[in-house]
Order: C-alpha cells, then sequence, then structure tokens
C-alpha cells in the first residue's frame, strides 16, 4: 500500500500542467513523446508520465501529450482510490471499498480494482455484477487464478457444478491457491444441475415397534436393519430457479419384517435468492409401505425463506409445510387428515465453519378422530462442528410437548406427551463424493398414559455418496 | 539497492570525458541531465533522459547508461535485456562499474550464475569501493550456487524465456535460456541441456 502522502504527491506530479519551457522545441516533445509512449507501452507507468510531462513542457499544444496527461492524471486518482479500498478491505469493510472501487473503475478501468470489484459484490451477494468484473479481471494472466477461483465461488454458490469445477480447476494453477482450490473442487463435484444421492447403512435399534414400558428404559423389540437410499434432484438453472427432485428409500429390518418400511417421494418446486435472503416453495408427493403393505399417501405444499444479516452473519429462517394424509389400511384410517408444522430457527456461523441453530418448531395435525388430533410444540438445537478438514460432528436435539384434543377412549384419559430425542453423526469426506458416516441416536416419551411411555436408542453406520453433473 | 547515490559520481565523470563528446550533438544535454538525475537518485527521470539520447543518436554509452538506470530502478527484468543490447551495440562500453549494476540486476532477476559471471568478469579492474561492493554480493550468491541446482529452476527459466521469445524480446529469452544451459552443465544429469542450447540458438537467429 502506498502511503497517502506518497499517493498525493504523485497525483500533484501527473495532474498539474506543467509550467513550460522557454521557448517551445516540438522536435524534442517528440523525442520525449516517443520514449513515453514506449514506457508506457511496457507498463512503466511512472517513467512514462514523466516523459508526457517533459513532452507538454517543450510543446504545451502537443495534443497526444495533453490526452496522455489526462489519461495518466486518471489512471493516477484511479490508483489512489484503488489504495484506499485496499484499506477498506484489509479492514474487513468490503462495503466502504466498493464505493471507491466503482469510482476508481468510472476514472480508469484497471484489472486489479476489476478484480477487487468482483471479489466485493461476491461478498455483498450480488453474484451476476460480480461474474461480469471477474470475467474482465481473468483475462489478465497475473489475475487470472484469484479471477477464476472467486468465478468458481460463484458458479458453486449458484450449484452450477461443471462451471465451478472449471474454474477452480483453473485456479489451482495458481501456487498460492492449490489447497483452498482443490479442496472446493472437491466440494464442486457434489454440486451441478443434477445430483445424484444414494446411502447403505446398516443399523441397530433397540425398541423398533416403540412398545410402551414402565420405565424410562428401552423394553420393546431390538433388531438390526439395513438401509438402502437414493435421490436425485434436478435444477436446470442451479440454485436459482425451478427444480424436481425423487427419492426413495428402503429398511428392512433382521427379525421383525413387519417393521420393514419403504418410501418414495418426488417434489417440484422453486428456490430464489442468495446471500442475504432466500427462499423455497415445493408441493411433495409421497407414499410409504409399512410392514410390506401400503400404509400412508400424503400430498402438501412446503415453503421456507431465510434471511440472513450479511454474509456469514447471523441467520433466521422460517418453514412451513402441510401434509394432507391418506391411511390406507382401514385400521388407521383415523389417522388421516391435515398435518401441518412450521418452525422458526435462528443460526449463527463461528469461526471455522461452525454452526449452531436453535429455534422453536409447532406441529398441528388435524385426523379424521379428535382424539388422534394434537398440538405439538417445542425447542430444537442443531450443531455442525467441523472436526478436521474432511471430518465434521452433526449433532441435533429437540423436546416436544404434545396435547391431544380429546380424551383417548381406549385408555379413558387425555393423553399428553413430552418426548426428547436427539443424535450425535460424526461423518468423513471420502474422495469423490463419498461420505462415511456414524451415528448414535436416541429418544423418551413420556405420556400421561403410562403404558404408551417408551424409549429407543440405536446407531448406524454407512455411506453416502452425493455427485453432481452439469 | 547495493550502492550508494554518492559512487555514482563515476557516471557523471564517465560522461564528463572525452567519451560524452563523441555523441550526437542534440543528445549531449540529455545524457548530462541523465547523468545529474541519476546522481540525484530520481531514476525514473534518468531513464526518460538517457532514453532521449539514445533516440537522438547518443550510442553505445546511452544503452549502458540506460541499462544501468533500469536496474538502479528496481526493473531487472528490462535491465537485463537493456544490458544485452548494450553489449552488441557498445561492446568495449563496459567498465567495472556497469558491470557490477548488471550483476545486480542479474541477482535482482534470480539469475545467480549470470550475476556471479558478471562480477568474476569485474576481477581486480574494480577500485576498492566496487571491490567490497562485489566481494558482499558475491558472499550472498556463493552458498546459493553449492550442490546440484533443482530440475525445476532449469524448467522455470525455460518457461520464462519462452515466453520472453513469445514477447518478441530475444536478447531477454536468450539471457534466460544462457542461465539454463548453464545451471544444465552443473547438474550430472544435464537435465534439458539440449533444450536449453537449441532455444538459446533458436533465439539468437531471431531477428
Amino acid at each position: 500500500v502506498i502511503a497517502p502522502a506518497l499517493l498525493g504527491a504523485l497525483l500533484a506530479a501527473v495532474c498539474e500542467v506543467p509550467a513550460p519551457h522557454e521557448p517551445a522545441d516540438p522536435q524534442r516533445a517528440l523525442a520525449y513523446l516517443e520514449v513515453a509512449q514506449r514506457e508506457e507501452a511496457s507498463g512503466a507507468g511512472q517513467a512514462a508520465a514523466t516523459a508526457y510531462l517533459e513532452a507538454l513542457r517543450w510543446d504545451p499544444r502537443n495534443q497526444k501529450a495533453h490526452s496522455a496527461q489526462r489519461r495518466l492524471c486518471a489512471r493516477a486518482e484511479a490508483d489512489a482510490l484503488l489504495e484506499q479500498a485496499i484499506e477498506k478491505i484489509g479492514a474487513d469493510d468490503c462495503p466502504a471499498a466498493l464505493g471507491l472501487l466503482t469510482a476508481a473503475r468510472h476514472r480508469a478501468p484497471s484489472p486489479e480494482a476489476g478484480l477487487l470489484e468482483g471479489v466485493c459484490l461476491y461478498e455483498a451477494g450480488d453474484d451476476e455484477q460480480a461474474r461480469a468484473q471477474l470475467l474482465a479481471a481473468a483475462q489478465d494472466p497475473r489475475l487470472a487464478g484469484p479471477a477464476q477461483f472467486y468465478l468458481g465461488l460463484i458458479a458453486l454458490r449458484q450449484g452450477l457444478g461443471s462451471d465451478a469445477r472449471s474454474r477452480f480447476e483453473a485456479a489451482a494453477a495458481d501456487p498460492s491457491l492449490r489447497p483452498a482450490a482443490r479442496s472446493l473442487l472437491t466440494l464442486s463435484r457434489r454440486s451441478g444441475r443434477w445430483i445424484v444421492g444414494a446411502e447403505l447403512g446398516l443399523g441397530w435399534d433397540s425398541n423398533v415397534d416403540l412398545a410402551g414400558a414402565p420405565t424410562p428404559l428401552p423394553a420393546g423389540s431390538a433388531d438390526a436393519a439395513g438401509t438402502v437410499a437414493g435421490s436425485v434432484l434436478w435444477r436446470p438453472l442451479g440454485t436459482d430457479g425451478p427444480y424436481a427432485q425423487g427419492r426413495a428409500s428402503y429398511r428392512r429390518q433382521a427379525q421383525l419384517p413387519d417393521w420393514d418400511l419403504g418410501a418414495a417421494a418426488a417434489s417440484a418446486g422453486w428456490q430464489h435468492g442468495g446471500g442475504v435472503g432466500r427462499a423455497w416453495a415445493e408441493y411433495a408427493l409421497e407414499t410409504v409401505a409399512f410392514g410390506g403393505r401400503p400404509h400412508l399417501n400424503s400430498h402438501g405444499p412446503s415453503a421456507q425463506l431465510q434471511l440472513a444479516a450479511g454474509p456469514g452473519g447471523p441467520s433466521l429462517t422460517a418453514a412451513w409445510h402441510g401434509r394432507f394424509e391418506t391411511f390406507v389400511q382401514p385400521t388407521f384410517h383415523d389417522w388421516s387428515g391435515f398435518r401441518q408444522s412450521g418452525a422458526l430457527h435462528a443460526g449463527w456461523l463461528f469461526t471455522r465453519g461452525a454452526l449452531a441453530e436453535v429455534g422453536w418448531q409447532l406441529t398441528r395435525d388435524l385426523a379424521r378422530a379428535a382424539e388422534l388430533s394434537f398440538l405439538e410444540h417445542g425447542p430444537a438445537l442443531r450443531l455442525f462442528v467441523p472436526l478436521t478438514k474432511h471430518s465434521r460432528l452433526v449433532g441435533q436435539a429437540g423436546a416436544r410437548a404434545r396435547h391431544h384434543d380429546r380424551l383417548d377412549p381406549d385408555f379413558g384419559r387425555l393423553r399428553e406427551e413430552l418426548s426428547l430425542e436427539g443424535s450425535l453423526a460424526t461423518e468423513w469426506e471420502a474422495q469423490d463424493g463419498w461420505t462415511w458416516f456414524l451415528q448414535v441416536d436416541g429418544g423418551q416419551v413420556r405420556s400421561s398414559i403410562a403404558e404408551l411411555s417408551h424409549g429407543r436408542f440405536g446407531a448406524s453406520a454407512g455411506l453416502r455418496l452425493a455427485r453432481g453433473f452439469w | 539497492m547495493l550502492l550508494k547515490p554518492s559512487a555514482l559520481l563515476l557516471l557523471a565523470l564517465a560522461l564528463a570525458d572525452g567519451d560524452a563528446h563523441a555523441t550526437a550533438p542534440a543528445a549531449e544535454p540529455h545524457l548530462l541531465a541523465g547523468a545529474r538525475l541519476f546522481r540525484q537518485g530520481d531514476f525514473k527521470a534518468a531513464l526518460v533522459e538517457f532514453e532521449v539520447a539514445r533516440g537522438l543518436g547518443a550510442g553505445g554509452e546511452a544503452s549502458w547508461y540506460l541499462a544501468a538506470t533500469l536496474s538502479r530502478a528496481g526493473r531487472a527484468v528490462d535491465a537485463l535485456e537493456a544490458f544485452a543490447r548494450a553489449r552488441q551495440e557498445a561492446p568495449d562500453g563496459a567498465d567495472p562499474l556497469l558491470e557490477y549494476y548488471e550483476a545486480v540486476a542479474c541477482h535482482d532477476a534470480q539469475l545467480l550464475l549470470c550475476a556471479q559471471t558478471r562480477l568474476a568478469g569485474i576481477g581486480e579492474r574494480a577500485g576498492p569501493r566496487i571491490a567490497e561492493l562485489v566481494e558482499r554480493i558475491s558472499a550472498e550468491i556463493r552458498p546459493l550456487l553449492e550442490g546440484e541446482p533443482p530440475a525445476s529452476a532449469i524448467d522455470a527459466l525455460l518457461v520464462r524465456g519462452d515466453a520472453a521469445a513469445r514477447a518478441h524480446r530475444p536478447l531477454l529469452a536468450q539471457v534466460y535460456f544462457e542461465e539454463a544451459r548453464a545451471l544444465s552443465a552443473r547438474r550430472q544429469d544435464g537435465h534439458r541441456a539440449g533444450e536449453a542450447t537449441a532455444r538459446l540458438g533458436a533465439a539468437g537467429t531471431t531477428p
């Protein structure tokens, strides 16, 4: 960074019209002009300025020298603004730097100012303007590495996986950016207009049938299970625009086939925004098979709105979803109805990428039978803590109080329940989009009807795949 | 940098003797102005004056001063090219001080064998002050040149040479290829020695 006093001196030297030599000597001025043009072409701006000014002093009417002096003055002013912007960026004040960089561009565009403007626009969430500046900066071989790096970040944020991959590959040619670019290249392989996911897992559950027990300890039927799941997401315009997704899963119990569970779902929606505000809306269809027989069909809308106080700042997320549920088996017909739930979460991003979210969730289930209808609400906590470059800890916990609308006719009592549940998982990212996971989870339900109190705990491990295309 | 401005009086003295009068009359005031500005430490202005003098027919000696000024202005790569041009235009124009500046340019451009060769060429011709500066920079370079040079250094020089050739700077390309060839000769496997020699020859025939 050039000291402000020195910048002032440079501006004064270039922008003030020099006192002419007497008498004028146009021939000598031409000799200086030739040198000035050569020096400017070689990138030696200060030597060029010296020569242009000297040409002007020997021939004040030389238009080429006048024009060059005005151009160099604008360049010097732009450089002064650029230096001030660099100071602001160094002080983590990109918004203030943006104004200076825009002013610098208006005086005299430069790849350096364009790069920094692109970076600050990216930080501000203005991806399209940032992309325009960064694409221009990327034409300069000296700046191509960082420009490609930030273009990759924009593409990644927009879910344009193949673009992100090619940008990070280009950025990796710059040795100073190579480690970060390679790390993000791995991440970008999971992003794209198409994302395919798969999961294979093995688990064990202490109380598969959620059998009631008079003590807090689980006393139901323990069993092991294998799970297979797959999903595909299509978002033709990246993370801003329409999307459609489908997923299916199947859990097969080792000893309790009546508790085998299969599910398939499809949804279509629209997502919009980025940076400080983001919204989703979708409509979903789902069918569930239980014990090898059709069990539940449901459909309904969902919407979510997320607002953040600046990039990386605290965020607030509001979500709602409704489901029209139809239980297929006659035994469960009375459970059919409309179920909706909402949640409000506040999130904080900490150093090293740690994330914490706390919130409150509310569910209203209007079943066909009033004694099965309930209102449920309670707090929820979610933690995401990076452990190493390729591993993380994911935890969640929640408590819910449930109040049923009417007395349970079978027990002759009003059913009120308090449930606690939580899970803790560690995930290790392997290569090519594979992730190993190991999870423990458990829960306890205390009911006003003692026979319905139950608890369970379980553990599972497996492998997930997420791979992005295009 | 490695030389105080007071030592540069030598330049002005050189310009004040008979050699200066051999230049074109129109160039002479610019040579003198360049020397004065050089002495004052205003290398950018001195550079302009020496360039103007060269354009007005000052000949090879202006090329040497121009190269020395580029070296002092911190434009090592431009200085290397300018010294190579000066050697072409006025092979006898060098003196220990100018050769010292050439060595400094080599050193600043990370061409250590080039620097060592130039410093060795100064030899006993230097006065005590220059000899002291030569010894200082030689002592700095010596340990860096011990052992076999890494192949990556040769690769990088060939890349730089190719880039200079593409930029139509054959004299600069020759400097890089020469350094690459000299480094190759110091390796047992002669890493890419043939390529360096071939490119040196090609650059030498490029107009």
